[in-house]
This record gives C-alpha cells, sequence and structure tokens, in this order.
C-alpha cells in the first residue's frame, strides 16, 4: 500500500495540548480516506484483482459441490449451504487480506521508511490501523461485492439464514477485520528483528487462507486436529462470519460467535501495542 | 576488475542490500558478484533486454562517465534489434550468456544466505512444513469421501504431487518477478533497465530467497509415493512421461508467473491479484479436472493450458479414459504446449518492459 501523507487537520498534533476526541477521530478519518484513495487510484489492479478473485470463487464453489454432492450433510450443511460458505467466504479473502502482508511495516523497515513511521505525530499502531480500515472499505466494495455477486448468479447461494443472522454477519466483519489486522500485524512486526520477513510472510499466509476456513470450513477438520483448528483465532476471519450467516432461525450461539471474535480481537490488540513498544525501541536510523 | 562508474556501483550495491534486506556484511559479496557480472557483460560487448529507455539509458551513463563501454554495448544491441536478426550462434550466445548472468545471481542469494546458516534452515524447515497445508485440506476431504470425482486418495496424490512439484519448482526459480510491482513503484526498475543483463532475470533473482527451494521437497516425495502407491503397469513410456510432465508443467507454471507479472508493468499495485491467480492456477491444477464441471473443465484446458500441466498427462499414466472425450495425442501435447507458453510469456514481458514508464515520485 502506498503511503500517502494523510492531510493533518488542525488540532490533530498540538503540542499545546492534548487533542480532543473529535480531532483524534478526523485523523483517523483523514488517514483511512488517504489510504482508501491509494487503493483506488490503480484502476487495472481493482480489475485484475476482481478477475482472479472470481476465477478462485468458480473453482473453490465447484470443489465444494464436488465433495458435498459425494456426502450430502456434510458438517450439517446441504450442498447449497456449502457452496454459500466456500463462495461468500472466497469474496471476503481479499478484504480480510487472508493472503497476508497488505501491511507494509517489513518493506518500510527494509527501505528505511520505518524511520518517517516511528517520527509521525500519531500512534504507530493507529497509524498502521486507520490505513488498515481505509484498505478494507475499498476492498469490500470493489472486490468482495464483484465477487459475491458472481457467486450469487453461478452458483445461486442461499441469503442469510434470518434477519438476526444478516444483523450479526454484518457485526462480525469489523471484529474479523480486527483479528486479521492484528496477525498480519504482528506477523510484519517480525520485521524488526528478523529484516528478511519474507519467509515468516509466506509462512503466515498460508497458515492464515487455511486456518481461516477460506480453503475448506474448519467444521470438517476431523478430529482433533479439528478441534485445535477451530479455536485458533483465524478461524474468527472467515467461519465465524459465515457461520453466523448460515445459522438457522432461533439457532442461537450468534453471540458466541461473535464473543469469541471480539475476545482474539482484544487480545491481538493488546498484543500488537505491546510488540510495537518492544519493537520500536529497536529502531535505529543509520546515517548512509 | 574493470574500473566501474562509482555511481553505478553504488545503486547496484544498495539496491540489492535492499532487495534482499541482508546484512550489510555481506553486501560486498553480493555487490561483487554483480560487478563482476557486469564487467563480463561489458567486455563481451552487449547488453541484456531490449531496453525503451535507451536514450535515458545513455544520458544516465554519460552522467556516469559510462559512456564509451556502455554506449558500444548499446550501439551492438540496436544493431541486433534494428538490423537483420541475429544469427543461431548469436542466439544461442546470448542465451547462454543470460543462462551464466541468472546462474551467478542466484550463486550470489545463496551465498548471502548462507552467511546465516540456522537462520537459512530454520526459514526452509518453515517453508517446508507450511507446504504440509495443501496436502492436509486433501486428507480432509478424503476423510469424508473415498473418493473425489472417481479418483482415489493415491491417484488425487499424484496429480497434486506432480503439479505442485512443477508450481513450486517455478516458484522456486522464477517466484520473485511477483515483487516487479514493489520495484517499478520504489523507482528501482529504472536502473534494472539500464544494466546489461537481462531485465527478467534480474527481476527473477534481485529478491531470490533460498529457502524457497525448500518448498520441492514435500511435492516430490509425494510423488514418488504415489507412483508406488497407484495401481499402475509401469512401461517405460509412463516411467519417462512423469519427470517429463514435471518438467513441462514447470515450464507453464513459469510462464505463468512471468505472463501474470507483466500485467504489473501496467498495474504496479496488483501483486497480490498475481499471486492469487498463480495460486489459482495451483489449486486448479491439483484436483481432477471434472470435480470443476464440464465448462469449467474445459475452460482450463483448452483455453488456459492448466490441464496440460498434470491432468492429461496423468491421464496416460494411471491409464484412464478422458472423461472430457479430448483426444489421446493431448496426452503428449505438453512440450508443445509448454514451449508456446514460454513464447507468449517472453512476448508479454516484453511488451510489458515496451510500457514501462518510470514512477512519477
Amino acid at each position: 500500500m502506498t503511503v500517502v501523507a494523510a492531510p493533518r487537520p488542525p488540532g490533530a498534533a498540538d503540542v499545546t495540548g492534548p487533542p480532543g476526541v473529535l480531532a483524534e477521530l478526523r485523523t483517523w478519518a483523514a488517514i483511512a480516506a488517504a489510504s482508501a484513495r491509494a487503493n483506488v487510484a490503480y484502476r487495472a489492479t481493482v480489475a485484475a484483482s476482481v478477475l482472479s478473485n472470481v476465477t478462485l470463487t468458480v473453482l473453490r464453489g465447484y470443489l465444494a459441490l464436488a465433495v458435498w454432492e459425494a456426502r450430502p450433510g456434510l458438517a450439517g450443511y446441504d450442498s447449497r449451504h456449502a457452496v454459500t460458505f466456500v463462495v461468500l467466504g472466497q469474496a471476503l479473502m481479499t478484504t480480510f487480506a487472508v493472503f497476508g502482508g497488505m501491511i507494509d511495516v517489513p518493506w518500510r523497515v527494509e527501505n528505511g521508511g520505518i524511520v518517517i513511521d516511528v517520527a509521525r505525530p500519531f500512534g504507530f499502531l493507529h497509524w498502521w490501523l486507520a490505513q488498515e480500515l481505509g484498505r478494507a472499505a475499498v476492498f469490500l466494495v470493489s472486490r468482495a461485492l464483484p465477487a459475491g455477486l458472481a457467486g450469487l448468479a453461478l452458483f445461486g447461494a442461499a441469503p442469510p439464514a434470518s434477519p438476526t443472522a444478516a444483523a450479526g454477519f454484518a457485526a462480525s466483519l469489523p471484529l474479523a477485520l480486527l483479528v486479521s489486522f492484528g496477525i498480519r500485524y504482528l506477523v510484519g512486526l517480525t520485521a524488526f528483528w528478523i529484516t528478511d520477513a519474507r519467509g515468516a510472510l509466506a509462512v503466515s499466509a498460508l497458515t492464515l487462507t487455511f486456518f481461516s476456513g477460506a480453503v475448506l470450513p474448519l467444521t470438517i477438520f476431523p478430529g482433533a486436529f479439528g478441534e485445535v483448528a477451530r479455536a485458533l483465532p483465524y478461524g474468527a476471519i472467515i467461519q465465524m462470519p459465515m457461520d453466523i450467516y448460515l445459522r438457522p432461525a432461533g439457532g442461537g450461539g450468534i453471540g458466541e460467535a461473535l464473543a469469541f471474535q471480539a475476545g482474539w480481537a482484544a487480545a491481538l490488540l493488546v498484543a500488537s501495542d505491546l510488540v510495537t513498544r518492544l519493537a520500536l525501541r529497536r529502531v535505529v536510523a543509520q546515517g548512509g | 576488475m574493470d574500473p566501474q562508474p562509482d555511481a553505478a556501483d553504488g545503486v547496484g550495491g544498495v539496491d540489492r542490500a535492499d532487495a534482499t534486506g541482508r546484512a550489510r556484511a555481506t553486501r560486498g559479496a553480493g555487490a561483487g558478484g554483480w560487478f563482476r557480472a557486469t564487467a563480463r557483460f561489458l567486455r563481451t560487448g552487449r547488453r541484456g533486454a531490449a531496453s525503451p529507455h535507451r536514450g535515458s539509458g545513455r544520458i544516465w551513463a554519460r552522467g556516469t562517465g559510462q559512456a564509451l563501454e556502455l554506449g558500444r554495448a548499446l550501439e551492438l544491441g540496436q544493431a541486433l534489434e534494428l538490423g537483420q536478426a541475429p544469427g543461431l550462434g548469436q542466439a544461442l550466445g546470448l542465451l547462454w550468456a543470460e543462462a551464466r548472468a541468472y546462474a551467478l545471481l542466484v550463486q550470489v542469494a545463496f551465498r548471502e544466505a548462507a552467511q546465516y546458516r540456522t537462520s537459512l534452515a530454520l526459514r526452509s524447515l518453515t517453508e517446508a512444513a507450511a507446504t504440509m497445508l495443501d496436502l492436509a485440506a486433501i486428507g480432509i476431504i478424503f476423510a469424508h469421501l473415498p473418493a473425489l470425482a472417481g479418483f482415489s486418495l493415491a491417484e488425487v496424490a499424484f496429480l497434486y504431487g506432480t503439479s505442485a512439484l512443477a508450481f513450486t519448482l517455478a516458484e522456486a526459480f522464477v517466484g520473485p518477478v511477483d515483487r516487479l510491482g514493489w520495484h517499478i513503484r520504489e523507482g528501482r526498475f529504472d536502473v534494472v533497465l539500464i544494466r546489461p543483463v537481462s531485465a527478467l532475470v534480474q527481476t527473477a533473482t534481485l529478491a531470490f530467497s533460498p529457502q524457497r527451494v525448500a518448498r520441492v521437497i514435500q511435492p516430490a516425495v509425494i510423488v514418488v509415493v504415489s507412483c508406488l502407491a497407484v495401481p499402475v503397469h509401469w512401461t517405460p513410456d509412463r516411467v519417462l512421461l512423469v519427470p517429463a510432465m514435471v518438467l513441462c508443467g514447470a515450464v507453464l507454471a513459469a510462464s505463468a508467473f512471468v505472463a501474470t507479472a507483466a500485467v504489473l508493468f501496467v498495474a504496479p499495485d496488483a501483486s497480490v491479484a498475481v499471486v492469487a491467480s498463480t495460486q489459482g492456477s495451483a489449486l486448479a491444477a491439483r484436483y481432477p479436472m471434472t470435480v470443476y464441471g464440464h465448462h469449467v473443465a474445459l475452460l482450463l484446458t483448452v483455453v488456459l493450458p492448466i490441464g496440460f500441466v498434470s491432468w492429461l498427462p496423468a491421464l496416460h499414466v494411471l491409464s484412464r479414459p478422458d472423461p472430457l472425450g479430448l483426444p489421446t495425442a493431448l496426452r503428449f501435447a505438453s512440450p508443445l504446449v509448454a514451449s508456446a507458453a514460454a513464447a507468449l510469456a517472453a512476448l508479454a514481458w516484453r511488451a510489458g518492459v515496451r510500457r514501462y514508464r518510470s514512477t512519477g515520485s
């Protein structure tokens, strides 16, 4: 993501007095808006991304159909529900950056730009989170929506199981984003210790994709492996929103799913804050 | 070593160090290798890829006091391009020189990584372990089903192993081309274009990560295990077809990598899309094509050559009839298709380089 200099609203970094909540919010909005603008700047990118997203939607949709036609009722889904799960989950993948990355910390550490980020009159963690919010908003509209509509058209995906499910699904999306951000941000911060973070990034991309439920629903992971997979924070990213979406009326458990997401989001953000403090102590600006 | 332009040297050294993020202690080694390669190419009097920035390159070279040597190299390149087509010997010579430059730059990346052996070993291990997740997905499916679209676990494992081996090989060799978008955005591709080694060779080695090679291990093991597990009467043609299909598959996958990376010249921010599309092809090649339904399966074999990576040759190895009813000859067409794909990828890359405009900031 291109780092765009956010226009600093008056009072945001007022050294003479503590900034008000309103000014703080305005700063967040300005950074998110700048990040959003950077993400719509490349039209061809949006087109390429939508195309690849739809392709993956088709592949994963057919794979799910093949599995569920051979074993109807697996994990309590009929084939229509299974396809809905896979197709909408796939549509959300880019928004929640399940492919990993999208946070430029390692790159900024490599090229030294991190020194500028550290010196900003705005918290380091907050700066990246605000950018992420802007990016995700753009991706939700420009990637998830077209891929979701393509999935609906191709496979006739099911609508939300009930109005409660729809509301729960909407509430679960920001939480999923926070969990995804927390994981990717922490992985990005490893760059402060190991400089070449590409190995860590590649491994985290694979684990994110696999354990988020984007490849196969976590509910069909067998035995103890499945138990562990469902307890990991990754499930909060795709599995939980889709679980809520498909939860039948009066099925309950929506609150528990949201609590699972919120718990992990809080834990990851606290961890992110702590590790940020440790990481920033390691920054050395070398002349050159 | 020839007296090198100080500016160019500096840029070369810093560039490699930036791209790999490795400690400065190794920068000398990396830069040294680079200088030797540069010197060799300047002495042999030729340059790499056709550069649309010939003019700007020349001005830049003048600024660094390297006009004479680089100018001579560029003129020879122009003569090759504008005049009569180079003879076969000349063309092979160019290819050989690029291959040597590639080998040299990869060697440098390995030497850099070898400075921290424990780190390299650990990273290789984690990468190899992470590839197990792909295998786990197949395991999970077969934990619930006896067969997927009529194919047994051993047969799907064979499809997975051969295609994954092809894709991981391609990724190990040319994978770093997906960083092209970053190089362009950071303005480093300008430097790539004025160096006398092909832009493709440089892009494929600029962020070369030796630990990626470890990803080859798991699919290679799966190929061997699945070959032992499938109920196949191993005739010489079948035995020969297995390495041939992996090789052709690797060429196909590498072509896909390069061709999609060429999109980054138009849309430098599309790295994620490139990753997604290559992962998509790897995913598509992993399962029997019939899983995707008749139309998509045809699309994935006839229009996009993904079926030629493992599906069509595997049908011969596993002696199965083609559920799509395609001619049997296609099962042996992978070398032809791979050559055509490589040619198309080269064209796409060249078109991309021609379209390249430097970043504004």
